[in-house]
């Protein structure tokens, strides 16, 4: 029964928001090494829990390792708090603990990799997800569109604003492996766009605050601002209220933040105002953790995989936003609504 | 006769009372119990904390730290403060990164240049504080800055790499003791020899306790502020080496954290500001204490949300102890 029900929640997100997986290298895992009886120990390194996709991606990781008690014996998560040093000796501590699966978001691309080698010479199946660890000896390596999320919020901008004209680009946080390929995607797509002047560029960690003094500030400083792209669903929101206490809204690009859908979907009833949102699911830690347990199980697994990204746009935001929920939450989920309204839903 | 022997003896015993209050009142003392009290609990409470492998990884983890605190004792102790520990740390790892080959020249010489900018920041840092007087705060805050910048500008991205022999350092042994922990013993005992047994150490804790006083009785303030800057930048630097065998590689926002940790370490450890009381050996504790603490944690399960709180609490404790250790000591010698 609990399968089914998980079966049918990944079923509706699919539907939604039509997330999937593509692989991107033909090598498999070499399965028989790791293949083993459950139950399992699996550990999380995660890189900070500072904003609301990370919380969102902890959150649906530990649902479904409570769900699979059958599969899953214990698992440990740690947190980094973004110091790379922590997060080194988080690793560390978690071979001590013996894990059979390790899921690694890093705080650094480079920097994680020597004790990522420790822990796959200790025998553990090690995934990076999310925030890559670059590390051929990486068992599996779950890589979400980071570039698309850029090109194609891009694409959606240039060709809203018919090809021309003034915009502003907002990044997330600077030295980051995800915001630079986001970034360098939407560089990309400007190059055949000859007549599309960037007039401000700034890094916003994807915070609502930083994004929204930032636009303030392109706002003053251009009379004409055509579109704005950014990478972030704090940063989209943050921009997006700026534009609104500024009396000058554009088209605007982001990811499926809730707080961001909120005043989309209330602009668009209004105005019939247009957003667009390329954006990565938060559950690509039970991506993750599926595909290691497919190893355990003997499966054949890709060793590289490519995750899809899912769209929200003027067509379906008025289904995914969630009103009665804060900010925070992010619009694709595997969560059961009961779990959502307890960790999203108003006291 | 009998009268003077009696005197003699009351002497005596008043001397052995003094040195046994004076070993309870060191602002340390609150540090020493609570580490060991939290370490012994951890060794008894979890079975994979106490494995071998773990303990192990206990000083591999603090190394780094207890290193940058180690400098940074020098600045508080001289009645400055250091943030630009960071920065040095951050520069040096990127520096390593991209200079570090396999010839054995070749580390030498990297790792003799990234000391040498810990100094030379330090250097930078010791004039702007005491020649041109700007406050140690706003100038190793402004240099943390510069420095981070230059770092970012000449690794934008984390990358680089270091020879295979200095990323295995960290885990090396001589017979069965970590290299980590005897580099560390060996710089922790160099900073309490110059610290507490050279005319050097005694004029830095001079002018970190009173400028006007210190400069009355002969200490060139200059000086001895800009060989503590110097010192600080020196273990930053040393720690960042360490940090680039860690991580096998450059990263520019690797040293952000180490700032406030290594001023942690110092307080904690019973370092007070503006005293130039304090010791080398309860920051080296407090270090301990605080790597030590996330390992623990990570060991006994405690969830992220909780190990931030139960650090948080159990920091203040140790700061207030210390604290609160200093002004009953001040209380007693003044009486």
């Amino acid at each position: 029964m609990r399968k089914f029900v998980w079966f049918v929640r990944f079923a509706l997100a699919a539907v939604l928001c039509l997330p999937g997986v593509a692989s991107a290298a033909e090598e498999l895992v070499n399965s028989a090494k790791y293949q083993k009886a459950p139950p399992y120990v699996v550990g999380l390194s995660n890189v900070s829990p500072s904003n609301a996709f990370k919380v969102a991606m902890v959150e649906e990781f530990k649902a479904v390792c409570e769900e699979r008690k059958d599969l899953i014996k214990a698992y440990y998560i740690t947190d980094a708090g973004g110091q790379i040093a922590k997060q080194i000796s988080d690793i560390e501590d978690l071979i001590a603990r013996k894990v059979d699966i390790l899921l690694v978001t890093a705080a650094s691309p480079t920097a994680i990799s020597p004790v990522v080698e420790k822990a796959v010479e200790a025998g553990i199946l090690v995934v990076t997800f999310d925030n890559l660890v670059e590390t051929d000896k990486v068992t599996i390596r779950v890589e979400a569109n980071e570039s698309g999320i850029g090109t194609q919020n891009m694409e959606w901008l240039a060709k809203k604003i018919g090809g021309k004209g003034k915009i502003v680009m907002l990044g997330g946080i600077k030295g980051t492996s995800s915001a630079q390929l986001r970034w360098d995607g939407a560089l990309a797509v400007l190059k055949k766009y000859p007549d599309i002047e960037v007039v401000g560029e700034a890094w916003v960690n994807w915070a609502f605050d930083k994004g929204k003094a930032a636009m303030e500030s392109f706002l003053a400083a251009n009379p004409v601002i055509d579109g704005v792209w950014t990478d972030g669903g704090g940063s989209a929101q943050g921009a997006l209220t700026a534009m609104i206490e500024a009396g000058r809204v554009v088209p605007i690009v982001g990811t499926a933040s809730n707080g961001f859908a909120k005043i989309w979907s209330k602009l668009k009833a209004e105005s019939g105002f247009e957003a667009y949102c390329a954006t990565n699911p938060p559950y690509c830690s039970v991506l993750a953790l599926n595909f290691a347990l497919d190893v355990m199980a003997g499966k054949p697994v890709q060793r590289h995989i490519r995750t899809d990204l899912a769209i929200m746009d003027n067509g379906n935001v008025d289904v995914l936003v969630r009103p009665d929920f804060s900010d925070m939450f992010w619009v694709d989920t595997l969560l059961s609504d009961e779990k959502n309204k307890e960790l999203w839903g108003s006291k | 006769m009998k009268r003077s022997l009696m005197k003699e003896n009351f002497r005596k015993e008043r001397f052995r009372n003094e040195r046994l209050r004076g070993a309870l009142l060191t602002p340390s003392a609150p540090i020493f119990f609570i580490t060991a009290v939290i370490l012994l609990t951890a060794l008894a409470a979890s079975e994979s904390f106490r494995s071998p492998y773990n303990l192990n990884n206990v000083i591999i983890q603090t190394a780094a730290l207890g290193l940058v605190s180690l400098g940074q004792s020098f600045a508080i102790l001289a009645g400055d403060v250091d943030l630009c520990v960071g920065g040095v740390i951050s520069i040096v790892t990127v520096t390593a990164a991209l200079l570090m080959k396999d010839p054995p020249s070749s580390i030498i010489l990297t790792a003799a240049l990234g000391l040498l900018i810990g100094v030379a920041v330090g250097v930078v840092n010791g004039v702007l504080t005491s020649l041109i007087r700007i406050d140690a705060m706003v100038t190793t805050f402004a240099s943390n800055s510069v420095l981070l910048g230059l770092a970012l500008w000449l690794m934008e991205s984390p990358g680089g790499s270091v020879p295979y022999v200095w990323m295995k350092l960290p885990d090396a042994k001589i017979g069965f003791i970590p290299v980590p922990l005897l580099i560390l013993a060996a710089f922790a005992a160099a900073s309490w020899f110059i610290l507490d047994r050279t005319a050097a150490g005694f004029h830095i804790r001079a002018v970190g306790g009173g400028e006007q006083s210190a400069f009355t009785s002969g200490v060139n303030i200059m000086k001895t502020k800009i060989a503590a800057h110097a010192a600080g930048g020196f273990f930053a630097a040393l720690a960042g080496l360490y940090l680039s065998a860690r991580m096998g590689s450059g990263d520019a926002l690797s040293g952000v954290p180490f700032s406030l940790d290594s001023m942690t370490a110092v307080i904690a450890g019973g370092t007070n500001f503006s005293t130039g009381v304090g010791s080398v050996l309860g920051t080296t504790a407090a270090a301990f204490l605080i790597t030590g603490l996330g390992n623990i944690f990570n060991h006994m399960g405690v969830s992220t949300y909780w190990q931030y709180v139960l650090k948080g609490v159990l920091l203040v404790i140790a700061v207030t102890a210390a604290a609160l250790r200093t002004r009953f000591a001040e209380r007693g010698s003044g009486g």
